[in-house]
């Protein structure tokens, strides 16, 4: 292959209080690649997800993102080697987009490069208008979060990520909580970024978008990984049944 | 009979109490304002060094009346032999009085920001300072802004109070009248309505403070879920 490394975990478990959510999870991702994480709620998808730029303290394990240790704690050791090192090279989409309601869409998307880029407030405001043209709503620029449809809400989410360079994109359940007729818009966007190379990790419900986008589909359940691989594995020929009974229960047929 | 004439000789002096009384009360508000971050800081910090003085404080403030906590101050500032004009003293009082109440309004507003927008935050690499800053401060003033607008009218009509270590504003000013020309009604009326003045012009200040906000907060108030 010959591609560099996006993300390398090794060894990662997380305990909320004594309930272990992640045992012990190990995954490689290389740049470019866009990874679907499915499975049931409460499989540990989100969790896992949130470790990647630490919003989620691990409980142990090491993470890598490209050629930076993130995060290093061995069993038994009191505090992590090493937790929250310098740049964040990650962006994250939300469930519920978390625009900030005081700041119009303009402000959300400029905000974080002239803060913690100290970019030069013309430069960052073109590139803020260039995002906001890709994802179609460079027209609600002056307007704030709440005039617009979630929909819109969630594209500007993803401008305001992108906004930061990041080399790597993260989504945690980006169309769960759209209307089912906003969906398609936010999933476009989704589809031309990794039409682009964008190295995206993507937990989702939505099954065909893991079906027709990712390279690799990863299939969690009690807090870990159960299966992996390309979507025609996992949704044709999965071996497991905990996979056979999850994809029977939802709708998805893409594969027949 | 009520007298005007002697309302009008003595409103010039009457104004010169009014402008003392809304100095010393802006300036006790600011103070308290900042204090009262500073204190609700401390208080959802985490660490019990921080938080428990900030407890015992505001306990304190809460539990005892605001003359008996501005004469602790008057007679404890010339105990240590610090020596402080007394309208400094009244405003120190009156800021250490309100930014208790407003700590715990911070504190308040701090806990029911919802989660989600710090997150964002801290995904696009934000400082904490920067967070508290940029989101969480502008989202907790815009939810407290009644809470804080009676707070700073308190601080106004609590101002009267000081008059009692001396410091000549808008009432005292008004006591002292009283006591060469014995026209009490005339003169009480017309500090009641210069009060009553100072209060609208603050509420009007504020007004305008919210009608930027409901740009954001849409017309009912109401936050997104």
């Amino acid at each position: 292959m010959g591609s560099s490394v996006a993300v390398e975990v090794t060894g990662l478990h997380k305990k909320f209080g004594d309930q272990l959510v992640l045992k012990g999870i190990d995954l490689h991702i290389d740049m470019g690649e866009v990874v679907g994480i499915i499975g049931p709620s409460g499989s540990g998808k989100s969790t896992l997800l949130r470790c990647l730029n630490l919003l989620e303290t691990p409980t142990e394990g090491v993470i890598r993102i490209q050629d930076e240790v993130l995060y290093a704690r061995q069993a038994g050791e009191a505090r992590p080697a090493k937790s929250a090192p310098g740049k964040l090279k990650t962006g994250m989409v939300f469930q519920q987009f978390n625009l900030w309601p005081h700041m119009t869409v303009l402000e959300n998307v400029i905000e974080a490069p002239l803060r913690v880029k100290k970019t030069d407030k013309k430069a960052a405001i073109q590139k803020a208008e260039a995002l906001l043209a890709k994802v179609g709503l460079l027209e609600k620029r002056d307007m704030h979060p709440i005039y617009l449809s979630g929909g819109q809400q969630q594209r500007v989410a993803i401008a305001r990520a992108l906004a930061m360079e990041p080399e790597i994109m993260l989504f945690d359940e980006p169309t769960s909580a759209l209307d089912p007729e906003l969906v398609g818009d936010v999933l476009r966007v989704m589809k031309d970024l990794a039409g682009e190379g964008m190295t995206m990790i993507v937990v989702t419900h939505e099954m065909e978008f893991a079906a027709n986008v990712a390279d690799r589909v990863i299939f969690m359940d009690q807090g870990a990984i159960v299966e992996q691989g390309t979507p025609e594995t996992i949704f044709r020929h999965s071996q497991s049944p905990r996979l056979q009974q999850f994809l029977s229960n939802t709708s998805f047929t893409a594969f027949g | 009979m009520f007298e005007f004439e002697t309302v009008v000789k003595y409103l010039p002096n009457l104004l010169h109490g009014a402008l003392l009384t809304a100095g010393i009360s802006a300036g006790a508000i600011v103070l308290a304002f900042l204090g009262g971050i500073l204190l609700s800081q401390m208080r959802v910090s985490g660490l019990k060094v921080l938080q428990l003085p900030v407890r015992a404080y505001v306990s304190f403030i809460r539990g005892v009346p605001f003359i008996i906590q501005l004469f602790v101050i008057y007679y404890g500032i010339s105990l240590i032999g610090v020596d402080m004009p007394t309208w400094l003293i009244g405003m120190l009082a009156l800021a250490m009085n309100s930014a208790a109440y407003q700590s715990e309004y911070f504190r308040a507003g701090l806990e029911s920001i919802p989660p989600g927008y710090i997150e964002a935050a801290r995904a696009l690499d934000m400082s904490k300072l920067q967070i508290l800053l940029r989101i969480k401060m502008p989202l907790v003033f815009a939810k407290l802004v009644p809470p804080l607008t009676n707070e700073f009218i308190l601080v106004l009509k609590n101002s009267a109070i000081v008059s009692i270590i001396s410091v000549v504003e808008l009432l005292r000013t008004g006591q002292q009248i009283i006591t060469t020309t014995y026209r009490p009604t005339e003169i009480y009326i017309m500090v009641a309505a210069i009060y009553l003045v100072i209060n609208l012009g603050l509420m009007l200040l504020i007004n305008l403070y919210r009608r930027k906000q409901s740009v954001w907060t849409g017309r009912s108030g109401g936050d997104r879920a």
